[in-house]
């Protein structure tokens, strides 16, 4: 049995790029990562980091599956969002993801950054916006959504790792 | 897109308990999800409503103050244009729906006039217990972040431990110890305005049931009283001071 798994399904590579790094912080050399994408084998572990991107407020089917046959290990979760995020719907996004944890003991917490859009999200974000906002707003929102094309970047990594370490320190 | 009936959208009686939506949504998300209708142009909105309709059940005061501001705005809409007012039309067209999930109001919360208190954020001086506090309430483990904060010794009790203290009770329910807490806070540290600010969120937050009439009916004098109580219980209860549940 492995101390950790990471185990992730990146469709845009964003969640990949979090899964490599969130790797590299974890405290033992008893861990494993895995890309769901190529191997769909889950390996027995102390501690899973499940990580996944974020789309229409829901993921890939697979993590679903995933996530309620888990029967054992803490769980934690992390992910990237194509969209502009505030505190609160990072808040509601917990809540959609982590409710397919059967177990609630076994929920150690979530992560979540923006990442970079797909140019057709990108383009329906930018032309809803543009009907929906007024000058002020439309500026505001547009230089969220142009900032986050360069997501994760530095911050998000530094938030990501120290994510970890407040999780790792948690008493479970 | 504005869902009109949640529970029919998951299936689920009026009655339903947060587990039973919980286990419908699950249900819901599954067979609508895209993944198994990559061909169906309409699985998103599908996808969408089930969503909204999951908030609406799980966050009913979001909900509840959308539906004042678009009421006050339908009336402003009929004063200044004299037109008959459309229902929701009238509004956005679609807050969520069509555009992945997103919501403008979320984004722009503080425009619309939301003042509801967001949670504490990490600071880099923060010690560890602090840092565990403050992941404990962004996780909605209240209790968790109560007992964290009890293990601390009362020297180490400072403006940041009450503040901490004021959010994890509040997350509790504790609405009049959050008050007085965050009040303590702000005592011993006036030139913070994080502290500041959450405290006139906690008074408007209290403004705002009183006015609602929501299980909230109680003027200065009758917290002076609930606090006189409180003094008795936490006398009598020793550790249980900040769990005592009213």
């Amino acid at each position: 049995m492995y101390d950790f798994a990471v185990l992730f399904l990146s469709e845009t590579g964003n969640a990949g790029m979090l899964a490599k790094e969130l790797y590299s912080y974890l405290p033992s050399d008893n861990k494993v990562i895995v890309d769901l994408q190529q191997d769909e084998n889950i390996p027995k572990a102390s501690f899973y980091f499940i990580g996944f991107d974020i789309r229409n407020e829901t993921c890939n089917l697979k993590i679903l599956n995933l996530l309620g046959e888990i029967e054992e290990g803490m769980i934690a979760l992390f992910a990237t969002c194509g969209q502009p995020l505030t505190d609160r719907s990072r808040d509601q996004l917990e809540g959609k993801f982590n409710l397919w944890i059967e177990n609630e003991d076994q929920y150690a917490g979530m992560f979540i950054c923006q990442g970079r859009l797909p140019k057709d999200s990108y383009s329906r974000y930018r032309q809803k916006a543009q009907q929906t906002l007024s000058e002020e707003q439309l500026e505001q929102f547009l230089s969220q959504l142009e900032e986050g094309q360069s997501h994760p970047n530095d911050t998000d990594m530094a938030e990501l790792k120290s994510f970890v370490e407040n999780v790792l320190q948690m008493p479970f | 897109m504005a869902v009109q009936d949640p529970h029919k959208i998951l299936g689920v009686s009026e009655n339903a308990t947060q587990d039973e939506i919980k286990r419908a949504y699950r249900r819901k998300a599954k067979e609508y999800h895209p993944d198994l209708h990559p061909n169906d142009p309409t699985i998103n909105k599908k996808m969408s409503e089930v969503n909204e309709a999951y908030d609406m059940l799980m966050n009913p005061e979001k909900y509840a103050k959308r539906t004042q501001q678009q009421n006050s705005y339908g009336q402003q809409q009929r004063q200044s244009s004299g037109n008959t007012y459309q229902g929701t039309g009238g509004w956005s067209g679609g807050w969520t729906g069509d555009f992945g999930g997103f919501d403008f109001e979320d984004f722009f919360g503080s425009f619309y006039g939301d003042s509801s208190p967001t949670g504490p954020q990490a600071r880099a001086d923060d010690c560890v217990e602090f840092q565990q506090v403050i992941m404990a309430i962004s996780r909605h483990q209240y209790q968790q972040a109560v007992q964290i904060l009890n293990t601390m010794i009362s020297t180490r009790r400072n403006g940041r431990w009450y503040y901490l203290s004021a959010w994890s009770n509040h997350g509790l329910g504790n609405s009049i110890l959050a008050l007085e807490q965050i009040r303590k806070a702000v005592q011993l540290d006036p030139d913070n305005a994080e502290y500041r600010r959450t405290m006139q969120q906690f008074q408007r937050a209290g403004q705002t049931y009183q006015q609602n009439g929501q299980d909230f009916h109680m003027d200065f004098g009758g917290a002076e009283r609930l606090c006189l109580s409180l003094c008795a219980a936490q006398f009598f209860c020793g550790s249980m001071r900040f769990c005592i549940p009213f």
